[in-house]
Formats: C-alpha cells, sequence, structure tokens
C-alpha cells in the first residue's frame, strides 16, 4: 500500500513539472507570435505579461475554494492540462489569422487597445487554466504530501519544469516552427495525462491510448508543418508568404508582392529586393564628408541595401557585423541581382557577432563606421544610440574617422517629440565627439568625428568628391547635394536639434536609456495618444515626487496594519511586493546583461532558468529551515536588492566580476521570492483558520500580481525615466516598508514567530 | 483574529492615499501656456443660438458650444465659429516645386510651403501625420506665429511662391485665403496641395487666387477613402471637376499603396474617369509609398506596381503621366506626347534641363500645356 502511495506521488509530481513546463512553453511560444505581430517592444511585452499575470492570478483566485474541496482534483488537473496544450495552438492560429478575420490591413501598425485586448483574449483560456493548476496541484499532492509541505512542492515542481522549459526552448526554437512545438507539447500533456491517470475506466483509457497514437501519427507526418505554413500565411494575408522560419535571434519572413521581396524581421520590412533611395543617402552622405575613406565598419542592418552602396567605391575595404546568419542566408537564398553582388563580394567580411561585442574584441581601425538600425524603441536597440557606445566606437576610429547614425526625421517639420529624441542623440554623440554634423533628412544622418571639417564642409567639396570618386547613383548628383546641404532650407531644423539651450538634452547612457522613454513616447502619439498623454504626465513629474508619493502611501499602509494588527495585510504586501521585486530584479538583471554582454538570446534562457533554479531551491529551502521566518526574508531581500544598488552606482568593475555578480544576484532573487513564499504560506496556514489551499491560493494571487506591476513598471518606466540607479532606490523604499509592515504583523503574533 | 484584510477600511485608505497622490501629482499647468489664439471662421451658418453648421469641407460639421469640428482646429465659442491656427505655421519650409509634386507649372522654381495642425480627413499612411493628426494645442511648442503679410514678404525675399500644403489647406481656409491673396497680388506663383474635401462655395472664392491645385485622389472606390482615409471620395471628384471648370492648373496625385489601393481595374476606372472629366492633358503622378504613420508594417510600393500604373494609365490615353518617388526613374520626367522626346529631364526634384520654348516642344512645337512662364 505503502508501495502504491509512493508510486502515486512520483507520477503526480511529474505531473505537476510537465505542468510546470508545458505553461513556462506556451507562454515563449505565444507571446513570440505576438510579438511579430505587433513588433514588439518593451511595452508591448509588458502588456502582455501582464495580461499573462493578471489571468494567471485571476484563476488562482477564483479556483482556490473548489480546489479545496475538490472530489477528483486528479482528473481535473488532466482536463486542464489537455485544455492548455490545445489552448496553446488555438492562440498561435487566431494571432495569426485575426488580422484576416477582423479585415485589418496587415501592413497597419496596431495600438495598446489591440496589443491588450487580442492578448488579453488569446491568453484567457491559457493563464487562467495555468493560475487554477497551482490550487488543483495542492489538492491533488495533499493525499500523499503533509498539509503545510504542499504549496512548496508545487512551487517547487512547478517552477523545476519552467526552468527546463527555457533551456529546452533555447534549442528548439529555431529548429522546428511553432506550431510543430505546440504540438509537440499536446502530445507530451496526453502521456503525461496517461501516465498519472491509472484509475481511470477501460473506456476512457482507449479513448485517450487512440488519442497519443493518433497524434504521434499526426505529429510524423508533414501536416504539422503544412499548418504552419498556411496558418502563417495569414500574417501578410494580402502578400504572397515565401516562407517564415524562427532564427535564434528573430522571426524572419520572406513575403512578395510584383517582383519585389520584402524581408521582415520580428514582423518589420527590414529590407526589400529592389531599389530604396533612402539607404542611398544613408550610404554615400557621410562618405562624402570623408575625403579618403577606405576601411569601413557598418553595424546593424547592412545586407539588403547598404553594403550594395558602399560596394561602389571602389578601395573600400568592409567589415560587417551581423550576429544572425539566417538574415544573411535568407536574403542569399531570395536574392535578386542585386543581393547576389552584395553578398558574393569579396570586398565584403562577415562578422557573425553584435556590433558591441565586435568592438570590443576587434582593433581594427575604421575610416567610417556606420550605424543602420531602427528607433530605439528597446532596451536592447538603445545599446546602439548610447553614450558609451558612442565611445566604444570611437576609439575604433581612425584619426578622422567618422562615425555616421540615423534617426528618424522630417525634411520640413520636427514635431515637439521628434525633436526630443533628437535632441538626446545629438547630445549624446556631443558628450563623445567634438564636432557633429547633422545632415536633415526624413531620416537624419548624425556624423560625430573628431574632425571639425565635418561642420565646415563646403558643398562644392562634397559635390567634387562625388565626381571625383564616380559613383554612380540614381538620387545623388549635385544639384542634390546642394539642396540636401543647403542651410537656408534646413538650417533652422539643424539648428532646433542641435540648440544648446534645450532643456530635453538629456543624454542617452547605457543605465539611463532616456532614448527608449522618448521613442516610447514617440511610438505612443502614434498609435495611441491617449498614453502618450499619460506618458507625458508621468515623465512630467520628478523623481522625488514619486519617492514622496510612495512614502506617503506606505506610511498609510504602516497606519492601517500598526491599527489593525491582527490584519494578515502584512502578510500579503510582502508576498506581493516580493513578487513585485522579483519581476523587476529579473528584468534588470537582464538589462545589465544586455549592456556587458551583448544580444541576450542566447542566454535569456539561461538566466531565467538560473531565476528558476533559485525559486526550486528556495522551496525546498523552505520545507527544512523551518526557523527562518518573514522578518528575515524581508530583511534578506531588502538587503539583496541594497547590495545591487551599491554595484550599479559604484564605478564599473572588471567584467568578469559583473557577470559573477549579475547571475548570483539572478539566483539569489530567484532563491529568497521562492523561499519567502512559501514562509508565508506556512505562515497563513498556521493559527489563522484558513484551510491552506485557499489561503495559499490568495498568496499566489499576490505574488503574480505584484509580479505583473513589476512587468509593466520596469521596462516601461523605471528604467527608460529614472535609470537604474533610482529605480533601484524606489525598489528599496518598497521593501523597506515590507520589513516594518511584518514587524508590526509579528508584533502581534509573538511570542510565535513563524 | 480576523481572517480576511478589512476590505472597507483598506479602500478608504487607498483612496486618500491615491487623492493625496494626484494633488500632489498635478503640477502640470500647461492649459494656459498652450491656449491658442482664435479668428472668426468663414462659411458657416448658425443653426441655433449656440449651435454651429461649418460649410468649408463635406462633413458639414455641426459644431455645439465649445466643442470643435473633425478638424479639431475650428471652435464654436459662444455661437461663433473660430479658426485657431489663423497666422500659426505648424511648418514654413522652402521647397522645390517638383516637391509637391507640380511638373507643369514654373518647373524648377521654388515655392515657400506653409501647414498648420489638423485636417479633415485621416489617413491611415499620412506622411505629414505629425501635422494633420494634432491638435492646435500640441503643436503649439513649436508654433510660428506668422502673419500673411510676412510670408509674402519672405517668399518675395526668396525669389519663391507659395503653397499650402503639409496638412489639408481647407483646415485653414481663412489664413490660407488671406495670404494667397495677398501673393497673387504681389505676382507670386501661389499653389496649394489638397485632399479635395472642400466645398464648391469656399473652393471656388479661393480659386481666383490660385495659380495651380495639386489634388490627392487617393484612391478610385468609395470603400478605400472610407476604410483607409476615413472620407468621401464623391466630394474629391466633385473638387477636380470644379478646379478644371474654373480654368487653374491641376495636377492629380495618387500614392500607389501595395495591397490596398494597387488594383489594376480600379486604376484603369480612375484613368478613365480622368480622361471623360478633366481631359487627356491632366498630369496624373502615381507616387511611391514608403512605410509611414500606421502603416509602417507594409513595405515600400514595388516599382513594378508603379510601372504596370503607368502602363493603364497611358493606355488608357493619358498624355502625361508620372511616377514619383522613385529617383532616377525615366517617367520622373516630361515627354512631348506627339515626338516622344523627352522635354523636362527630373531626377527626383531636380529639374536638370528645360526643352519647352514658348509652351511647345522644342523639337517638334507641339503645344505643351501648363504655365511655363517664369
Amino acid at each position: 500500500m505503502e508501495n502504491l502511495r509512493s508510486y502515486g506521488s512520483v507520477r503526480l509530481k511529474a505531473a505537476i513539472i510537465v505542468m510546470g513546463f508545458s505553461a513556462a512553453s506556451s507562454q515563449v511560444l505565444v507571446l513570440r507570435e505576438l510579438l511579430v505581430v505587433f513588433n514588439g517592444n518593451e511595452l508591448t511585452i509588458g502588456i502582455i505579461l501582464a495580461n499573462w499575470l493578471i489571468l494567471e492570478a485571476l484563476g488562482s483566485f477564483l479556483s482556490k475554494e473548489k480546489a479545496s474541496i475538490a472530489r477528483r482534483p486528479l482528473a481535473n488537473i488532466a482536463l486542464i492540462q489537455i485544455c492548455i496544450s490545445v489552448s496553446t495552438i488555438l492562440a498561435i492560429m487566431a494571432v495569426r489569422t485575426f488580422r484576416y478575420c477582423l479585415d485589418i490591413p496587415s501592413g497597419e501598425s496596431l495600438g495598446i487597445f489591440y496589443i491588450f485586448c487580442v492578448s488579453f483574449a488569446v491568453l484567457f483560456p491559457i493563464a487562467f487554466m495555468d493560475g487554477v493548476l497551482f490550487p488543483y496541484g495542492c489538492r491533488s499532492l495533499s493525499s500523499y504530501q503533509k498539509r503545510e509541505e504542499v504549496p512548496a512542492y508545487v512551487y517547487l515542481l512547478q517552477a523545476t519544469g519552467a526552468a527546463s522549459a527555457g533551456i529546452i526552448l533555447i534549442f528548439t526554437l529555431h529548429r522546428l516552427s511553432t506550431i510543430v512545438l505546440s504540438s509537440l507539447l499536446l502530445l507530451v500533456n496526453l502521456i503525461s495525462v496517461a501516465c498519472y491517470l491509472p484509475l481511470v475506466t477501460e473506456k476512457f483509457k482507449l479513448i485517450l491510448t487512440g488519442l497519443i497514437v493518433a497524434f504521434s501519427f499526426f505529429m510524423g507526418s508533414s501536416l504539422p508543418e503544412r499548418l504552419n505554413q498556411i496558418t502563417a500565411g495569414f500574417l501578410w494575408y494580402e502578400f504572397k508568404v515565401e516562407e517564415v522560419k524562427n532564427s535564434k535571434y528573430s522571426n524572419i519572413a520572406v513575403i512578395s508582392r510584383e517582383d519585389q521581396y520584402t524581408f521582415l524581421v520580428n514582423g518589420l520590412p527590414y529590407a526589400v529586393s529592389t531599389y530604396d533611395h533612402q539607404i542611398e543617402e544613408l550610404a554615400h552622405f557621410p562618405m562624402l564628408f570623408h575625403e579618403n575613406p577606405e576601411n569601413i565598419l557598418v553595424i546593424g542592418s547592412g545586407a539588403g541595401g547598404l553594403l550594395r552602396e558602399l560596394m561602389k567605391y571602389e578601395f573600400l575595404m568592409i567589415d560587417y557585423a551581423e550576429p544572425d546568419p539566417f538574415i544573411i542566408d535568407t536574403i542569399r537564398r531570395f536574392s535578386t541581382r542585386l543581393q547576389d553582388e552584395e553578398l558574393e563580394n569579396e570586398k565584403i567580411k562577415t562578422h557573425l557577432t553584435e556590433g558591441r561585442l565586435f568592438l570590443k574584441e576587434n582593433t581594427s581601425c575604421y575610416d567610417i563606421v556606420f550605424v543602420n538600425l531602427p528607433l530605439p524603441s528597446t532596451l536592447q536597440i538603445n545599446r546602439y544610440f548610447t553614450v558609451e557606445f558612442f565611445e566604444m566606437v570611437k576609439k575604433r576610429l581612425s584619426e578622422k574617422g567618422i562615425m555616421a547614425i540615423s534617426v528618424e526625421g522630417s525634411e520640413n517639420f520636427l514635431s515637439e517629440e521628434l525633436i526630443r529624441l533628437n535632441r538626446t542623440i545629438y547630445a549624446s554623440i556631443k558628450k563623445i565627439f567634438p564636432h557633429v554634423k547633422v545632415i536633415i533628412g526624413n531620416n537624419n544622418i548624425f556624423l560625430g568625428s573628431s574632425e571639425e571639417a565635418i561642420e565646415t564642409l563646403a558643398e562644392s567639396t562634397a559635390s567634387q568628391r562625388f565626381r571625383e570618386r564616380k559613383i554612380e547613383s540614381r538620387l545623388i548628383n549635385s544639384r542634390y547635394i546642394h539642396y540636401r546641404l543647403n542651410k537656408e532650407r534646413f538650417g533652422n531644423i539643424e539648428k532646433d536639434i542641435s540648440s544648446s539651450s534645450s532643456p530635453y538634452e538629456k543624454t542617452n547612457m547605457d543605465e539611463s536609456p532616456h532614448a527608449v522613454w522618448m521613442t516610447m513616447l514617440y511610438d505612443s502619439l502614434l498609435l495611441s495618444p491617449w498614453l502618450n498623454r499619460i506618458q507625458i504626465s508621468i515623465g512630467e513629474v520628478s523623481f522625488s515626487f514619486y519617492l514622496a508619493g510612495v512614502f506617503i502611501l506606505l506610511t498609510v499602509f504602516v497606519i492601517f496594519q500598526a491599527k489593525n494588527r491582527s490584519n494578515l495585510f502584512f502578510l500579503y504586501y510582502a508576498v506581493g511586493s516580493s513578487g513585485f521585486a522579483g519581476m523587476f530584479m529579473n528584468i534588470l538583471l537582464i538589462f545589465l546583461f544586455q549592456i556587458h554582454y551583448g544580444n541576450i538570446y542566447h542566454y535569456l534562457g539561461i538566466l531565467t532558468s538560473i531565476f528558476m533554479l533559485g525559486l526550486a531551491l528556495g522551496a525546498i529551502g523552505s520545507l527544512k529551515t523551518a526557523r527562518i521566518n518573514m522578518l528575515n526574508t524581508e530583511v534578506a531581500i531588502t538587503s539583496a536588492i541594497l547590495a545591487v544598488l551599491l554595484f550599479a552606482a559604484s564605478p564599473p568593475v572588471k567584467t568578469e566580476f559583473t557577470l559573477l555578480f549579475i547571475l548570483f544576484s539572478m539566483f539569489i532573487f530567484g532563491l529568497l521570492t521562492g523561499f519567502e513564499f512559501l514562509v508565508a504560506v506556512r505562515h497563513s496556514a498556521s493559527g489563522t483558520g484558513i484551510n491552506f489551499i485557499i489561503g495559499s491560493g490568495r498568496l499566489y494571487a499576490a505574488d503574480i500580481l505584484g509580479a505583473f506591476a513589476g512587468a509593466i513598471a520596469v521596462a516601461t518606466v523605471f528604467i527608460p525615466l529614472f535609470g537604474i540607479v533610482q529605480s533601484l532606490v524606489f525598489l528599496f523604499m518598497v521593501k523597506s516598508a515590507g520589513i516594518t509592515l511584518v514587524f508590526l504583523g509579528f508584533i502581534h503574533k509573538k511570542p510565535k514567530l513563524h | 483574529m480576523k481572517d480576511n484584510i478589512s476590505r472597507r477600511s483598506f479602500l478608504r485608505y487607498s483612496l486618500c492615499t491615491a487623492a493625496s497622490l494626484c494633488l500632489a501629482g498635478n503640477n502640470n499647468s500647461e492649459a494656459d501656456s498652450t491656449k491658442v489664439t482664435a479668428k472668426e471662421a468663414r462659411f458657416y451658418t448658425r443653426v441655433s443660438p449656440d449651435i454651429v453648421k461649418c460649410n468649408l469641407c463635406f462633413r458639414e460639421c455641426t459644431i455645439t458650444e465649445g466643442r470643435r469640428g473633425f478638424c479639431r482646429n475650428r471652435e464654436n465659442t459662444k455661437g461663433m465659429l473660430y479658426s485657431l491656427v489663423f497666422a500659426r505655421a505648424g511648418a514654413i519650409h522652402l521647397d522645390p516645386i517638383e516637391k509637391e509634386p507640380m511638373f507643369h507649372n514654373r518647373p524648377n522654381t521654388d515655392i515657400l510651403c506653409t501647414g498648420t495642425a489638423g485636417c479633415n480627413f485621416q489617413c491611415k499612411f499620412c506622411h505629414n501625420w505629425h501635422l494633420s493628426q494634432r491638435t492646435p494645442e500640441e503643436l503649439s511648442p513649436v508654433v510660428r506665429n506668422i502673419q500673411p503679410e510676412e510670408i509674402v514678404d519672405i517668399a518675395k525675399k526668396m525669389g519663391s511662391g507659395l503653397s499650402f500644403t503639409y496638412n489639408e489647406p481647407t483646415v485653414f481656409y481663412e489664413f490660407m485665403y488671406d495670404t494667397a491673396m495677398l501673393g497673387k497680388k504681389n505676382g507670386l506663383n501661389v499653389i496649394c496641395h489638397t485632399n479635395g474635401g472642400m466645398k464648391p462655395e469656399p473652393l471656388s472664392a479661393l480659386l481666383k487666387h490660385l495659380d495651380g491645385v495639386t489634388v490627392d485622389l487617393k484612391g478610385f472606390t468609395a470603400d478605400y477613402y472610407r476604410d483607409a482615409s476615413f472620407s468621401e471620395m464623391k466630394p474629391v471628384l466633385d473638387t477636380l471637376k470644379l478646379i478644371k471648370a474654373k480654368g487653374i492648373w491641376l495636377e492629380i496625385v495618387n500614392l500607389v499603396i501595395p495591397t490596398l489601393n494597387d488594383d489594376l481595374n480600379n486604376i484603369k476606372k480612375m484613368c478613365k474617369w480622368i480622361r471623360g472629366n478633366l481631359g487627356e492633358e491632366t498630369p496624373v503622378h502615381f507616387t511611391r509609398f514608403s512605410p509611414s504613420y500606421k502603416m509602417t508594417h507594409l513595405p515600400p510600393t514595388p516599382v513594378r506596381s508603379l510601372e504596370n500604373a503607368w502602363e493603364t494609365a497611358v493606355s488608357e490615353g493619358l498624355h502625361y503621366v508620372y511616377i514619383g518617388n522613385v529617383p532616377g526613374h525615366r517617367q520622373n520626367s516630361t515627354f512631348c506626347p506627339k515626338c516622344r522626346k523627352k522635354i523636362i529631364d527630373r531626377t527626383h526634384f531636380s529639374v536638370e534641363s528645360i526643352d519647352i520654348v514658348k509652351d511647345k516642344c522644342k523639337y517638334c512645337s507641339h503645344p505643351i500645356p501648363g504655365i511655363w512662364k517664369t
């Protein structure tokens, strides 16, 4: 009998691991699809994650009471598990087809309203049911485990599943299509259900086995891949979709119309196979400002236009830093004559690495460094618009070398938002380069150099250089050079951007990514003007004001707890704020990692897995060490925040140490938040009179709500607006209040502290 | 011992805190700084003491006290309609006339272009959305207060003409009208670039002071106008006919957007209509779209699509058909419809040579329609 019990327990635990694995996998798969459709930046990711978390919290909160009295929790879990997997496939299809169904052009950018509604609708069944699984998991495991240890085990097992999903997806996401992966997920869940539901009727067993066999055949056929291609075709339903694939870094699609191929990266046009005159401007104007350019470095989009234009210069050697080989492969496979020329040319040396890493590791010297990237709408792209990056570029430039970077502008009129953004970039370049020239256009080209000549270059000299170099161009000729460099036409706009009396000339730094905030304001103005107004209001209030406001709010909480000492508010605040801090630190540490070690795609899963490992070990720790109470963990979390704050505020240290510090902090925050959650569950279960499933369901909801607030706040407001150090000061304050509240809560419970 | 948080008391504390936060955070006093000046509008009727009806464009907005029309820059104050953008230029800039585009009116000259805030359309692909989709208050920090006289003076000094463009000039009618009238008196080349949504009466009054008009014919189906521009097509067609009837120089622009309006059947119908109603000598520009405003997920128009449109228009008998926004394209230049020789050589906005003598083709003396004197 004991053996049977133990066997049942192992199978159930395995099922809970699969639950955690499935939920995390579904989240990644659906999130990636949503990012392609909505062109994801931090705000988009924040909204989608927030939707996920709030739905999960809702699921957990609403089901806790039913779960506590469920008669057949195992069967319920099995049903939910299968439903989650099926919903994942359906969600992916829904994301791909909703534009077609609602008759929304595939070329139209959609605002926050759509992002919120669509992600809410498609995530609803998955995230809600994922939330429901926690109390049901607790209920099922309560047959095998000590009552107070149950939530800890469920938490631990789910975290283990989620961590393994992170690692497995790193290696599979770019090898298998999304539909194939989600179908595999369904198969794994069907098998898992078949394994842990031994007491079902023969008929049900037969149905389940039949389903598994049938689905295995389906997986073995080409149907899932075909289904993937068909549904992906709906993403750009008015075009002929030639190919859609995931690379390690992004989603890459090729669509065609007439004789033109368009290469899309994460849903946005990256390059077209036909002529693009804006690329001509970006390539040739910076070249005119250098008397004898020979060595060139291109960072960002090069293939598909810029390289082709640069190839026209006879004595040029070009290094091209592009981390994603799949982009180059795709362009080569769908190449026209123009692309063939640029990709097969021996003057061009392609380096499969990220631009910042290339600058760090390479010792070559360049006459011109081109940085061709979209607006810094994400923290990742912003790293190429910061003072620190410009400094790296300067170190690799020859004596008369020039850095060229473009930012959206206008030939006729710059709105206040664009002026602010352009001024931020200008001020950042000016901090490193003594001489900065802006060539005004629909894409303003910023040139930075140590050479004064870039500011004083005469139109006639530029025209003469162009003639002497005998460059074939459809757009650029002496008249056009005269037009574009004409101070009478564009002098005022240039003055607006370079105006030194500007109040907006805050520089854009790695750890204070001001340009991201400026770009977010610009994007929201375009797509969601109501949000823009809110953001402007948020941005106009100084940081000290926020601190004062939060201080008042926290004081109110403390007074409330002091007056109602028997109230468990302190417990929910502690868990909720730790959920907030956990998510806050998770994103912040990933961002810090990104700044120092480049593109994080490879490591994102590993970093998240380290966090989840911390969570799991925290859960185990909470089972083993009953003597550590809430107050201790609150102090520990607050101290850890203080440590990161001191690290971020102190001068830069060796990169190896930074790496160790980030990894260690990631682990510690996972460990402490996981640990605290379960200490809180134990506390709520001991002597409060609340059913332990209901209590843990509530705390789980508080934890997730905190994480929801963290997901929204950190990447969309705190880091872009205040930078890392101030954000950490804010977080430190929030958690310090937790210590006070927990202290007040415990005074009431004296002498029993745990 | 109480098990639950007392929701009521929690709510009370939270509300108090939130209110104090809001009060503390409300340091935004920009309302006064963005207050705009106003001038009484023309072409409106009073429906009741408090309600007015704007008669400027096809929308005929009925505007109640304190409210604005669709364009967001004409406001009813105490039963009178005011323009909030008179003498408030959001953009004032010197451009080549070819950029308008206007190819048959004094080529290779400059125009001083003026635009303000607001529009009576809402095109998802607008290239000037920074101006057209903003209110006067939103543009206030970058607006330049400038009277019609000053604009005319600047244009005279620069030796340029005048153009009303960027956002829809209909919505700054009073400002445009006064400046155009003054410009015309001073012998300047005065043109405007419109979406064609103005009503006949104000348009007729304005045309007396214009030399040429470029009209966007955005597509040729009512559905497209409704879905992509939130507007109507019929008023635009009426405008085109009226401009032609008044004998003012007219050029038509059709921005070809992949998947939205590049259907050749519709382009064919459009060209047929132009030929039948406006004449075969009306220049038509098919211009290339590049990702803008809400259509940033779309690629630029394939050049082949523009060439197909060009071929369709030519086969429908139109004589002056151009491909725009594709620098270096052969069809950016003007060819004599009789001898087929290039008579104006253009690269993008730059004019390399003009072979028109006394309004005729230099090679075969075929009359070329347009305004060629400078």
